[in-house]
């Protein structure tokens, strides 16, 4: 069920009359959210969801038995057992095909032979999503940041439906606090939460979906060689606007839904596309997952900043290459890791990130390469293999017959005015902090009558989020 | 509430308000669409919304009654859209029927373009046996490939599942009527841009006792207009998951060539069919009307369901008879239709 579809719409108007049917007693009502989440889970994939179940119990394991172990040792022991159940359930599903047909190719490539492997197992819903919140969760506990919940809250907190396909990437300590207060003091912020779910619904129904029945044809063999130069630029932008509208657009509708219901849910994207250095980047995109990488890889496991000067770009590259590979078992997701790793190293060892002191001309000179840098990485997010975006690239610089004009084609310039909303939407908050609205009512509520109206006329098909195959 | 959340819902209203007189300030006159009439849904079913072929899903879960129609059937009738549009099934079962015993008969053609491959799914999950089968032999069809609607389709495989899907599509439909009128609708379209967007024109229901499709109106007439096809019948692919699994179900082939005007080639059809061993029903294409260039308009229709109804009636009784219909009860009531009244 997509939050765009509309029997999303009918379930949450069930969950909602649900929720406050049961806020009086506590074991009811998050018994209630939990069959309400499995429900919707349960909508996709029986498969998927039993997955999930048995990744969920497994889990649930390790983390009771943390919660009573007191010695250093065995702690450590559940604590590596339940990293590498999690680890390893993402090396089954998700990469034990990416990593064998490589390794196959090297043996192969030496002499050896090696058996092929059936490509059979498809990669489980959400998997890449409920795995780091039982990482996040494990490891908290093992640092005694809080106390092991008790099944149904670690249940609900794994489950709850709003986060649980694509994020955000809650924490256990953002999360658990809330779910162990009594439900009737959780305050609904409806007009919050409304608005919130309407931007987001705003900008995936109308934006995301339309940009992409636009540029979709562009990312194809045949696509790439009709490209102008022109045109692979325009394609280029409008896959920023669209991966932006799509998964930011998800991550409001998301935050709105928890609102809803009465819980706070971190924000995820904050005008990313406004960042002048990459580090500002990755605190404005995506940043439930570039701070769980901060925290649980760069940090705790690869020691940060902590050792020689000359290990802090390596320890960089090495959390992006994997933040990478986190988003898909393929080399144009590494790649793309590698170059936003490469250029958060560059930028850390150039003491640039910290500069507060830049001038005004400095200041957009950055922000011009990093934006630049970013459009062109997404090339390689957005390309089904390096192969096409080493085309698409060739496209972008002229090379290859019929490259070199500059007319761009009808159906992407038809397509200029949908960009405009994730421009206003970045200018908006390039100049007014996001308390501007959130403290003024009637501007909330008219940009919330605006949006819904745009969404109630443009709204048609709903597709996927581009994030649920990760 | 508190007050500050007043205003939040004043402005919302206003908002939506003033947006809503805007659009109908500055969309042109002929992009205000009017909310259709309801349609009616005795004994249908919404077949096809917003792009999503729904009796896919009902027919091959047997969804709302249409299992035991099509178990019940004595004569299927497949074919891709061409079919959904040119068979008549009630009337071929008027037809086809005898005073003292019906002839049951149930368009089983799906839309998209879709292929033998997906009906015989159909045919395998409601297990039906027992038939004649008449079968379009464009060539469109004889692929091992289905088309990306039954590739989806078929990923959900329990009736759950395929009840989800006509609920969701359901909601979708009655949402979209009820947008329709309210607020304009409008499209973004690679080719178009910007363009208006009657939503409700495009969903179809459909005759759940008989599968029948709705009538095609046309503006501009078409012709049928035969062309060559130059390709041969995909034998080997075909053989085990159709030819054969008919032949064990006792699904007794009967092939036509559905005229059109984008081509259809009856001399490839008859060809092919006596090649594979199967009688071939010719139908003369003069006057059968279409709306476009594949699908019959209501008229057509009439035309050509009348004359598959005298060529099955014909060939029925002719030498082809034995060896196309022996156990199948409606061959024997078809049959008995054609004993000259008095004789035992």
């Amino acid at each position: 069920m997509l939050f765009t579809q509309h029997a999303f719409l009918a379930f949450l108007v069930l969950v909602l009359i649900g929720d406050r049917a049961t806020r009086r007693w506590r074991a009811a009502n998050h018994g209630f959210l939990l069959l309400a989440s499995w429900a919707f889970f349960l909508y996709w994939s029986l498969t998927d969801f039993l997955i999930f179940l048995g990744a969920m119990l497994a889990g649930f394991v390790f983390v009771a038995a943390l919660g009573r172990a007191s010695g250093p040792r065995l702690r450590r022991a559940l604590l590596l057992g339940a990293v590498s159940l999690s680890l390893g359930m993402l090396a089954l599903f998700k990469y034990r095909q990416f990593f064998g047909a490589n390794l196959g190719q090297l043996l192969h490539a030496c002499g050896w032979s090696w058996p092929a492997l059936s490509d059979t197992i498809t990669i489980p819903l959400a998997i890449s999503f409920y795995t780091f919140h039982m990482i996040s969760l494990v490891c908290d506990v093992h640092a005694r940041k809080y106390p092991a919940p008790g099944f149904l809250d670690y249940a609900l907190y794994l489950s709850f439906f709003p986060q649980m396909l694509a994020g955000p990437i809650v924490r256990g300590d953002q999360m658990l606090p809330q779910l162990a207060r009594p439900p009737r003091e959780r305050v609904a912020d409806v007009a919050g939460g409304l608005y919130a779910f309407v931007l987001g619904f705003f900008f995936k129904a109308v934006i995301a979906d339309h940009l992409a029945v636009t540029i979709d044809p562009c990312w194809t063999d045949d696509g790439v060689r009709g490209l102008t130069v022109a045109d692979a630029w325009l394609a280029a932008l409008f896959y920023s606007a669209q991966i932006f509208a799509d998964f930011g657009g998800y991550s409001f509708m998301a935050i709105g839904l928890g609102k809803l219901l009465g819980f706070e849910l971190p924000t995820n994207f904050d005008a990313p596309y406004v960042s002048s250095t990459f580090q500002e980047f990755w605190r404005r995109w995506h940043i439930t997952l570039s701070s769980f990488l901060r925290d649980y890889l760069y940090i705790a496991a690869l020691g940060g900043s902590r050792g020689p000067r000359w290990r802090t770009p390596i320890n960089l590259i090495l959390t992006m290459l994997l933040g990478g590979l986190w988003h898909g078992p393929a080399w144009n997701f590494i790649a793309w890791g590698g170059v936003h790793g490469g250029a958060l190293a560059v930028e850390r060892w150039a003491g640039f990130a910290l500069d507060a002191r830049r001038s005004r001309l400095t200041a957009a000179f950055s922000f011009a390469v990093v934006q630049l840098t970013v459009v062109l990485a997404w090339v390689l997010f957005r390309a089904p293999n390096l192969a096409l975006a080493a085309r698409f690239y060739g496209r972008l610089l002229g090379l290859g017959a019929g490259a070199s004009g500059l007319h761009v084609a009808p159906e992407l310039a038809r397509a200029l005015p949908l960009v405009a909303p994730v421009l206003l939407y970045h200018l908006a908050r390039a100049w007014a902090p996001a308390e501007v609205i959130w403290r003024a009512p009637i501007l909330r509520g008219a940009l919330t009558g605006a949006l819904l109206y745009a969404a109630l006329v443009f709204m048609h098909s709903p597709r996927g989020f581009i994030y649920f195959v990760f | 509430m508190r007050p500050r959340s007043w205003s939040f819902w004043a402005a919302l209203v206003v908002s939506l308000a003033g947006c809503h007189l805007l659009a109908y300030r500055l969309l042109p006159s002929d992009w205000r669409l009017e909310r259709p009439a309801r349609d009616g849904n005795d004994g249908n079913y919404l077949a096809h919304c917003a792009g999503v072929g729904i009796d896919y899903y009902v027919l091959r879960f047997g969804l709302f009654g249409t299992g035991e129609s099509v178990r019940n059937a004595d004569v299927l009738c497949v074919s891709n859209s061409k079919g959904l549009y040119g068979y008549d099934a009630h009337l071929l079962s008027e037809r086809l029927s005898c005073p003292d015993r019906p002839v049951r008969v149930y368009n089983l053609s799906f839309g998209f373009g879709e292929g033998i491959t997906y009906v015989m799914e159909v045919v395998k999950r409601l297990d039906l046996r027992d038939k004649v089968l008449v079968a379009d032999l464009a060539i469109q069809m004889y692929s091992d490939r289905m088309t990306p609607m039954g590739r989806t389709a078929l990923e959900t495989n329990s009736t759950v599942g395929a009840y989800l899907v006509c609920g969701e599509s359901w909601l979708m439909h009655e949402t979209e009527w009820l947008a329709q009128g309210l607020v304009p609708r409008i499209v973004f379209t690679r080719d178009r841009g910007f363009a208006v967007k009657p939503y409700i024109s495009t969903s179809m229901r459909r005759d759940r006792a008989t599968g029948d499709w709705p009538t095609g109106t046309a503006a501009t007439p078409h012709w049928p207009c035969r062309t060559r096809y130059n390709v041969a019948f995909q034998l080997e692919a075909l053989r085990e998951p159709f030819l054969e699994e008919c032949r064990r179900r006792n699904l007794r082939l009967v092939f036509i060539s559905i005229p059109c005007e984008d081509g259809y080639d009856p001399e490839w059809g008859e060809r092919t069919a006596r090649e594979l061993g199967y009688p071939y029903l010719r139908i003369d294409p003069d006057g059968i009307e279409l709306f476009d260039g594949a699908h019959m308009s209501a008229k057509g229709r009439a035309v050509f369901s009348e004359r598959l109804a005298e060529q099955l009636r014909a060939s029925h009784f002719g030498t082809t008879a034995p060896a196309l219909l022996p156990e199948a009860p409606a061959v024997l009531a078809l049959h008995r239709n054609r004993v000259p009244p008095g004789a035992p």
